[in-house]
């Protein structure tokens, strides 16, 4: 029955995406997801490994973790109301809230996925456990009294078979949790997995990969609450086995598991250790044409040749600056203006060498809409992404064009479909070598407007940007950097199909669909690459100078301590 | 086997047991009538010492076993080795092989020769309840405390039953206090009824041979112990 519900809703869905363009622009096909699914399994399998793995740490510790709070809660009466307080609490606060504070303490690694989201698990484990702990009937724990059994008995013969269906059914529902914990976590602070390949694939407009990626995980999910159910049917036929197993050689597995656990703990701290301590650098964006650059550098060995170890860590937050502040991060790329806003609130950042040399920043209409120019914009409706500090921007540009009032919608990522599905008129935000390419193989001819045509002088949009006193703020460190970056950008700029077949080759989750817009945005991009790591002093100031008399910004920043590669 | 002096016992500030005093012979079988909620099963538990009384003794001579009014059958466990369960709790080591066989004896002599390796959730109320008896027989415990053993097993296999259980308890020389609702148990099996009532011994009746076979006798016992029923516990008339 069942399956013909299934059976139907995919035919549904299916014609649902044949005949209406605009929804299958959002929502693939459910036969384009499986092609996607076979087509690029190699894939979806590395990501949903390294998913798979933290959701089973993160179960593991949540497991480690549970045993001595359960004991603890049936030991002391105080305890156990204080944990259940506790939990409601914890349960109630997004997890991935604290996810900045857990990777200051344990920086960028997996770990700042596996804690959160065994946090999540606890809950549903230990209560259930504690729960099953006390499920027997007083008449039971009489009779074992009169006759004499021991705590240890009590314990083993019948508190903990009690519990044993109660804690499957527990393990089930912290399966479930698992995968969104781990998405979650991914989301937060990963560099890989299923989380991170969704939302890679979302930012590229590659929404059959990002479903894939999403039936996947539903799949691992639904797996393992199976195998919780399976395990839950059976535990007491285990408990059997595993009992007649231990009347005998009860001492020896005992010893066996010591042993095994001792062995493992050894083995996980043999990490070695990097000579080079590296920098860790955070992209802007999901990788994309404007990185090519530093991949070539990367796999060409310009930054190891130059004695500096790069890691280049994808974004977690909107805000590039934000984990720099934090000590998460030794280099980010950021936007100039934003960055200098940032100088001018007393954050102590140094401005180190550059990525692209002019403004990206524009607004983006499609070429049979309303708008032909800046002046049509009165009445309509503008989607912005406030994670593009473009906010303040948005509203000193529609000042200057038009009198009559703009609606503005902040549509956060999905600038691309927002205007796709018309949903909005224009939207402003976007980068003239990525936004549009993106609509032209989506099959939407679109026009573009740089900031530079609404009055804004020029300036150098991508950035590199180190927190000031740190290695990386050094003069040394600096003059390496540049000259690596330099040398990166001017391999780009002679062999610019090689640089990119390096860039996505390191990429290796983009698919067809991404590589045919990518190829056409690094052609855009190739002219705008940085051709000197200098910032010219002039062109700084005019627009300091500028955002100033805009009200862009109060202060005068010190440039020459801000910037540490200035030219006059 | 068992002497019971001025048991005193009460439930916050109501109280129970109110100074109970009673002893029990060798091979004899006690049975505790009255309405409920007069403490039958409180004064078992404190005999048990699974509840400790308020003021008073409690002396036996012999380990005792109780069967709960609940029987104690561990879901994940055959029927045997629910038998064989309180063998395998205290200092016991290894369940020895006599252990093994009078459990099966015993289980074979209830009509559960075929049932050995079911699991409780497969049988019926009354089997379940012929299980825990069978449990609590086969320790070798003297003195037997059962709360409502026959409750749900048919009147027919009851009867059978009783001679069973008189030939269980006189082969071991145990001594039995049962606790129970009907009357037509108490004078089948019980050589002593004892009538509870507002916590204490109010009336006591010997039975016998002759009693058990006679129908006048057993019509004015029936009448005796209506009385003190519709006296201790009277009902409103509407």
């Amino acid at each position: 029955m069942w399956l013909l519900f299934l059976f139907f809703g995919v035919v549904g869905w299916e014609w649902i995406s044949l005949t209406s363009p605009e929804i299958a622009l959002v929502l693939p096909a459910p036969s384009s997801i499986v092609a996607t699914l076979i087509s690029r399994f190699d894939r979806l399998f590395f990501h949903a490994q390294i998913t798979f793995h933290e959701m089973i740490a993160s179960l593991f510790i949540a497991l480690v973790a549970t045993l001595p709070l359960v004991w603890a809660m049936v030991t002391f009466r105080s305890v156990s109301s204080a944990v259940q307080v506790l939990f409601i609490l914890f349960q109630s606060v997004p997890t991935f809230c604290l996810a900045p504070l857990l990777v200051m303490w344990f920086g960028w690694n997996s770990m700042t996925i596996i804690i959160p989201s065994s946090l999540m698990m606890l809950f549903p484990l230990t209560v259930s456990i504690y729960k099953g702990l006390g499920a027997p009937e007083v008449t039971y724990f009489d009779y074992f009294r009169l006759n004499e059994a021991t705590r240890w008995q009590v314990f083993t013969k019948l508190q903990l078979p009690f519990a044993l269906p109660y804690f499957f059914s527990g393990l089930r529902i912290a399966l479930t949790i698992s995968g969104i914990g781990a998405l979650v976590g991914e989301w937060v602070a990963g560099n890989a997995g299923l989380g991170v390949l969704m939302i890679e694939s979302r930012q590229s407009m590659d929404f059959e990969m990002t479903f894939a990626a999403l039936s996947l995980l539903s799949v691992m999910t639904v797996g393992l609450y199976l195998l919780g159910i399976f395990f839950e049917n059976r535990c007491w036929d285990m408990y059997r086995a595993i009992s007649s197993l231990f009347r005998v050689r009860a001492m020896h597995l005992c010893a066996c598991a010591a042993l095994l656990g001792s062995f493992t703990s050894c083995q996980r701290e043999e990490k070695p250790e990097a000579q080079n301590k590296a920098v860790n650098l955070m992209l802007d964006w999901m990788p994309n044409p404007d990185h090519v650059p530093l991949y070539v550098g990367q796999k060409l060995s310009f930054f190891a040749d130059e004695n500096i170890n790069l890691n280049l860590v994808k974004p977690t937050s909107c805000d590039p600056l934000q984990p720099l502040a934090s000590k998460q991060m030794d280099l980010v790329i950021s936007y100039f203006p934003r960055t200098i806003a940032a100088c001018v609130k007393g954050v102590g950042f140094t401005i180190i060498g550059k990525l692209i040399q002019e403004p990206l920043d524009c607004m983006v209409v499609l070429e049979d809409g309303k708008i032909k120019n800046p002046c049509d914009l009165s009445g309509h409706t503008i989607g912005f992404s406030d994670c593009h500090f473009t906010s303040a921007y948005l509203d000193m540009i529609l000042s200057e064009q038009t009198n009559t009032p703009v609606k503005k919608q902040n549509v956060n990522f999905d600038l691309v479909t927002a205007l796709a599905t018309k949903q909005v008129d224009a939207i402003y935000g976007a980068a003239w070598n990525v936004e549009p390419e993106q609509l032209a193989t989506m099959g939407f001819r679109a026009r573009f407007f740089v900031v530079s045509e609404f009055g804004v002088p020029p300036y150098d949009e991508l950035i590199f940007v180190a927190r000031s006193g740190t290695r990386c703020a050094e003069a040394d460190f600096i003059e390496r950097f540049d000259r690596a970056m330099q040398k990166s950008i001017d391999y780009c700029l002679e062999h610019p199909q090689d640089a990119f077949e390096i860039y996505m080759a390191q990429n290796p989750d983009k698919g067809p669909k991404t590589r045919i817009w990518e190829e056409r945005s690094w052609r855009r991009t190739l002219p705008v690459l940085a051709r000197s790591q200098k910032f010219s002093e002039k062109r700084v100031k005019a627009f300091i100078t500028w955002s100033l008399s805009k009200g862009l910004i109060t202060v005068e920043p010190e440039i020459d301590r801000t910037i540490a590669v200035l030219k006059s | 086997m068992l002497h019971l002096d001025n048991i005193l016992f009460s439930y916050e500030t109501r109280p129970i047991l109110d100074h109970i005093s009673f002893d029990l012979a060798e091979e004899e079988i006690v049975a505790l009538v009255g309405p409920s909620g007069v403490g039958k099963t409180t004064l078992l538990k404190i005999i048990a010492g699974i509840i400790p009384p308020e003021s008073g003794v409690v002396k036996t001579r012999g380990k005792i076993a109780l069967m709960a009014q609940h029987e104690v059958l561990l879901p994940w466990r055959t029927v045997l080795d629910n038998v064989l369960l309180p063998f395998e709790l205290g200092g016991a080591k290894k369940i020895g092989a006599d252990c093994h066989a009078r459990a099966v004896a015993l289980l074979r002599r209830f009509g559960l020769a075929n049932f050995l390796d079911a699991f409780p959730k497969t049988l019926s109320g009354g089997m379940k309840k012929l299980v825990s008896l069978a449990q609590t027989l086969a320790v070798e415990k003297e003195i037997l405390l059962l709360d409502e053993p026959f409750a749900s097993i048919d009147v027919h296999l009851r009867e059978r039953l009783f001679v069973l259980l008189r030939q269980v308890i006189r082969e071991n020389k145990k001594s039995c206090v049962f606790v129970t609702h009907d009357w037509r148990d108490a004078v089948s099996l019980a050589d002593r009824i004892l009538f509870l009532a507002k916590g204490q011994i109010v009336r006591a009746w010997p039975i016998t041979d002759a009693l058990r076979k006679g129908y006048r006798a057993q019509a004015e016992l029936l009448d005796s112990i209506r009385e003190a029923h519709s006296m201790y516990h009277p009902l409103e008339a509407v």
